[in-house]
């Protein structure tokens, strides 16, 4: 969807996108302006399926309301890309969209994996917030002076149950780390040094590098 | 009243390869096209307006239908539809335009014939 918001951005003439299933559910709707917009008509997946019998080999359906239209293309497993865009809308941009929204639809099976896969700490730790874990588990390590993956891994498990793990979360997990360490020395000693890696990283992370 | 005499007058449009005209029903009332053909476009002009079924948006002036060496305009006329096939090489925008005037102009022209 990233870069179908990119391609929105290029051509103005475009004004939303809309990923249409077979059962006629939008997947994905997106539009130049910031909220996610409603679509337009209805019941367009089985209009373009029925539309195209009528030209053999026919791949795209338009409708013109005036001063706005609605382009029908297909997308794999019988999905349904519908594009609201202005008449002088260039095929350019047609196209790119239509490329863009290939990998989009997914089967059944795939949507009910996606929509109950479990978030592991091994994930996570793989994952780009990896960047800034493994220096925290470092310093977890230096200040505790022992073993530190047991109360690093319990706290992430803690941190993975109570939220979605993100760069602004980190701040809420080294606060279960710093809760999990008895000293009340080293623990403070633990959140003053923390704070100094998550917040360079929030720095860096604007130019987007990683610590 | 708009007669079909008067619709088969859209063969004349430059860039307009052939036409048909049909009822609600997929009857066909002008133009040359098969009865299969006639029943699925009256099909897909009801699904055309349908589309707008409780929408702020009214029903589509005109459906064109692409393929890479054809295309087709679908235009709803009152309770029938036309369709419209373009020559190659026509742009469609204006093939739209002129067939929507030349609409305009027979019921236009029978507005005044019956006030006068």
């Amino acid at each position: 969807m990233d870069l179908i918001i990119a391609i929105l951005d290029k051509f103005p003439a475009v004004s939303s996108v809309f990923v249409i299933t077979p059962d006629e559910a939008v997947a994905h709707a997106c539009s130049n302006r910031t909220d996610a917009p409603p679509c337009p008509a209805h019941h367009l997946n089985q209009f373009y399926h029925n539309a195209t019998r009528l030209i053999p080999e026919s791949h795209e359906v338009c409708l013109s309301f005036g001063p706005t239209c609605v382009t029908l293309r297909p997308l794999p497993l019988n999905w349904v890309l519908a594009v609201q865009h202005q008449p002088d809308c260039s095929v350019s941009a047609l196209d790119a969209l239509h490329k863009a929204a290939q990998t989009l639809p997914k089967t059944d099976a795939q949507r009910a994996d996606e929509a109950f896969s479990i978030l592991t700490p091994d994930a996570v730790m793989a994952g780009a917030l990896g960047a800034w874990l493994v220096p925290m588990m470092k310093l977890l390590e230096e200040v505790i002076e022992a073993p530190p993956q047991t109360l690093f891994q319990k706290a992430l498990n803690e941190w993975i149950d109570r939220e979605d793990p993100s760069f602004k979360g980190l701040h809420h997990f080294s606060d279960l780390i710093a809760a999990a360490i008895t000293d009340t020395n080293k623990r403070s000693h633990y959140a003053e040094k923390a704070k100094g890696i998550f917040t360079s990283g929030e720095k860096t992370n604007k130019g987007k590098t990683t610590p | 009243m708009t007669t079909i005499l008067d619709f088969i007058k859209i063969a004349r449009i430059k860039g307009v390869k052939s036409y048909c005209l049909v009822s609600a029903e997929g009857r066909r009332m002008a133009g040359n096209a098969t009865d299969t053909f006639c029943k699925e476009l009256a099909q897909v002009a009801t699904e055309g307006a349908g589309t707008t079924q409780e929408t702020p948006l009214a029903p589509p002036i005109s459906v064109s239908i692409r393929s890479a060496g054809a295309s087709l305009i679908i235009i709803p006329v009152g309770n029938y539809t036309l369709s419209v096939t373009p020559a190659s090489n026509v742009p469609e925008g204006q093939l739209i335009a002129d067939v929507l005037a030349f609409l305009h102009r027979i019921r236009h022209q029978h507005t005044v014939s019956q006030k006068s």
